[in-house]
């Protein structure tokens, strides 16, 4: 099956699964009494969806899809986000952000040791600087903390 | 009226005052360009500088960076595809383009002269019709704002290429049901949160327009950074600035359209400049001739000169229910009223009897708050434009950190990231696959609107559909919507 298929077909599967978790919603307040509780919105938004879904599967169109370039690299630096993003409260702001960088500029075959170091520090220090001091946005600094040189 | 221009021209003339425009004009610019910042957020950050000033250079000091943030906003939509301000999400369908085109410095030349106009135009339009626009706005009920949220979402035809009319359609719906997820307003009830207290709030603006804009124009990048025509090799420099005669003709009538009815949509509570923006690429779009018709999400000029303007005509407007009702318009006039309340100064009605100097000086703020941000930022474009020829293996990776900076800053949440790093992935397929991700966002912008509306409308009418054809302000509207959505489906365009 051609991959203009397949997404319609994933839509028409979502649109149904968010139409019967909609159905299950329960007002709680004197609202259930009316026909626009909380999952009247979702359901008719449902029923559409699978409308347009179930058209798209049987009419998908004529744009060619762009599926192909470098996969493996995409998967490395969508794993290299998701480590930056858990690894935040622990490590803290600053040493995670330089470790993201320095890690996303060596999956995109950026090998120059001292870009490697000095770019992701000195981004690290000036967004920790800007956020912290001129906004005023408190940032987990925990090891920062813990060695004594964070605030 | 003359009088009250007199006294708000010797406000403003206070070196203070002065000093408050160039401070919030360059702050709010700065802030904007950086993604993921905002006017609320900079505003909210502000507050506490406006404590020890006057009511009216406090109000001056907000309007500077609430406009300067929305001018900066489209500096990072037009550069990167990451639009931190709702507001500019429509700047980047062809700003973005354009610059990746080459023409960075036109692009951003065209977005200051159009953001001037209309907020300028629209700074006139304050001037004269202030008062008797707020009674108009006042008498807008739930129907009629259900039936705005119906004609905006026809813009979506606007966005979509021959035979992609139900992939548009598709990328609605999937925005509207987004903008579902988390507890019901109006009855407390959990919605789709599969038990996460992370999601209780729903998603987001920021996370989504991050997410599926600039976080997916950098994982595009990196798949296809083998490819030449995602290189960058030159940028125009002080030339770029210039405006030919043909441009200007091209440009001007839809500025001057977009601009009129940015300020209109402005004024509607609620309705605000992303809603503006949207409608007036979609009316411009429908306008124009076939063959330019054939350029919109290519790199128009038209088609990034209307949303510019509107969106400053709509910041514009949307101070005409906060200084004449004292009901904020959208959620970074909501801020300036806690700000202005917390100053003793209660914007309503009687704001314009009771403290002319402020009502008057905001105003004669805007007109020259637009020259300032003119004149600030056209001798950096060319320097901002180089931006561009960074190259792509440093360029990805920050525009990744700066959309999760942004997120972050403002929840300081883990999860978030996480979920944005889904959506990111989720809309990068999607872009693949040839769906256009605009109506994504104008439906989830306008999902909750919608909803609310529609069920505020029910409950009044009895749980009837009545209102629909009973209100003729709503037919009115209504009827224009379908009138919209017909000559789309008469007249549909070849490409996107």
């Amino acid at each position: 099956m051609s991959p203009q298929r397949i997404s319609p077909l994933c839509f028409l599967v979502g649109a149904a699964a968010y139409g019967w978790a909609a159905l299950g919603l329960e007002a709680t307040t004197g609202l259930s009494s009316s026909r626009m509780g909380p999952s009247a919105f979702p359901v008719g938004l449902a029923i559409v969806g699978m409308l347009v879904a179930a058209w798209l599967v049987a009419r998908p169109g004529a744009d060619a899809p762009d599926l192909g370039g470098d996969h493996r690299r995409v998967v490395l630096i969508v794993a290299v986000t998701i480590l930056y993003a858990v690894g935040l409260p622990t490590l803290g702001f600053f040493l995670s952000t330089t470790l993201f960088l320095a890690a996303a500029l060596v999956t995109l075959d950026e090998r120059r040791p001292a870009f490697v170091a000095g770019v992701p520090l000195g981004t690290a220090l000036a967004s920790s600087l800007l956020l912290r001091v001129l906004l005023g946005v408190w940032l987990p600094e925990p090891i920062l903390r813990w060695l004594g040189l964070g605030p | 009226m003359i009088e009250g221009l007199r006294a708000g021209l010797a406000t403003l003339a206070e070196p203070i005052n002065l000093l408050m425009i160039l401070l919030g004009c360059g702050a709010g610019t700065f802030i904007g360009m950086l993604p993921g910042l905002g006017p609320i957020t900079a505003i909210a950050l502000l507050i506490p500088l406006t404590y020890g000033l006057e009511p009216a250079s406090s109000l001056i000091l907000m309007a500077g960076v609430y406009y300067g943030a929305v001018f900066g906003g489209s500096t990072s939509s037009i550069l990167l595809n990451a639009p931190g301000v709702a507001g500019t999400v429509a700047t980047a369908f062809d700003g973005h383009p354009l610059a990746r085109r080459g023409h960075a410095g036109k692009a951003l030349a065209i977005a200051a002269y159009a953001s001037f106009s209309g907020g300028t135009f629209a700074a006139v339009l304050l001037l004269f019709a202030a008062p008797a626009l707020a009674s108009v706005a006042l008498g807008f009920h739930s129907p009629d704002y259900f039936a705005v949220t119906v004609l905006a979402l026809t813009a979506v035809s606007a966005f979509a290429g021959r035979g992609q009319l139900a992939k548009a359609l598709m990328m609605t719906l999937l925005g509207l049901m987004l903008a579902t997820v988390g507890q019901d307003v109006a009855s407390d009830v959990p919605r789709f949160t599969f038990g996460s207290i992370e999601l209780l709030d729903g998603l987001s603006f920021l996370l989504l327009a991050m997410a599926t804009f600039a976080m997916s124009e950098a994982l595009i990048g990196i798949l296809h950074r083998d490819r030449r025509d995602t290189t960058i090799t030159a940028v125009e420099g002080l030339a770029a600035l210039r405006v030919s005669r043909a441009e200007i003709a091209e440009v001007a009538p839809p500025i001057a359209r977009s601009s009129v009815l940015g300020f209109f949509v402005g004024v509607l509570p609620g309705a605000g400049a992303t809603i503006a923006s949207f409608l007036a690429y979609a009316m411009e779009r429908t306008l124009a001739p076939l063959r330019a018709r054939e350029d919109f999400g290519k790199g128009s000029l038209r088609g990034l000169a209307a949303p510019e303007a509107a969106n400053n005509a709509a910041c514009s407007g949307s101070f005409v229910p906060l200084l004449t009702l004292g009901i904020p318009g959208s959620g970074t006039t909501a801020v300036m009223l806690g700000a202005l309340i917390s100053a003793g100064v209660q914007p309503g009605p009687r704001l314009l009897l009771d403290r002319p100097d402020v009502f008057w000086s905001v105003i004669v703020s805007m007109y020259v708050g637009n020259v300032v941000l003119l004149v600030l930022n056209l001798p950096l474009i060319p320097w901002l434009a180089r931006l561009l020829l960074v190259p792509r293996q440093v360029l990805s990776p920050m525009i990744l950190f700066f959309s999760i900076m942004g997120v972050y800053a403002v929840s300081l949440s883990a999860f978030d990231i996480v979920v944005m790093v889904g959506i990111a992935v989720g809309a990068t397929v999607l872009r693949l696959l040839a769906y256009p991700l605009p109506p994504l966002v104008l439906g989830f912008v306008l999902g909750p609107m919608m909803e609310e509306n529609l069920r505020r409308s029910m409950i009044l009418y009895d749980n009837s559909l009545s209102f629909l054809w009973q209100r003729p302000t709503t037919l009115v509207i209504l009827v224009l919507a379908i009138m919209v959505g017909l000559s789309r489906l008469r007249r549909p365009s070849r490409s996107t």
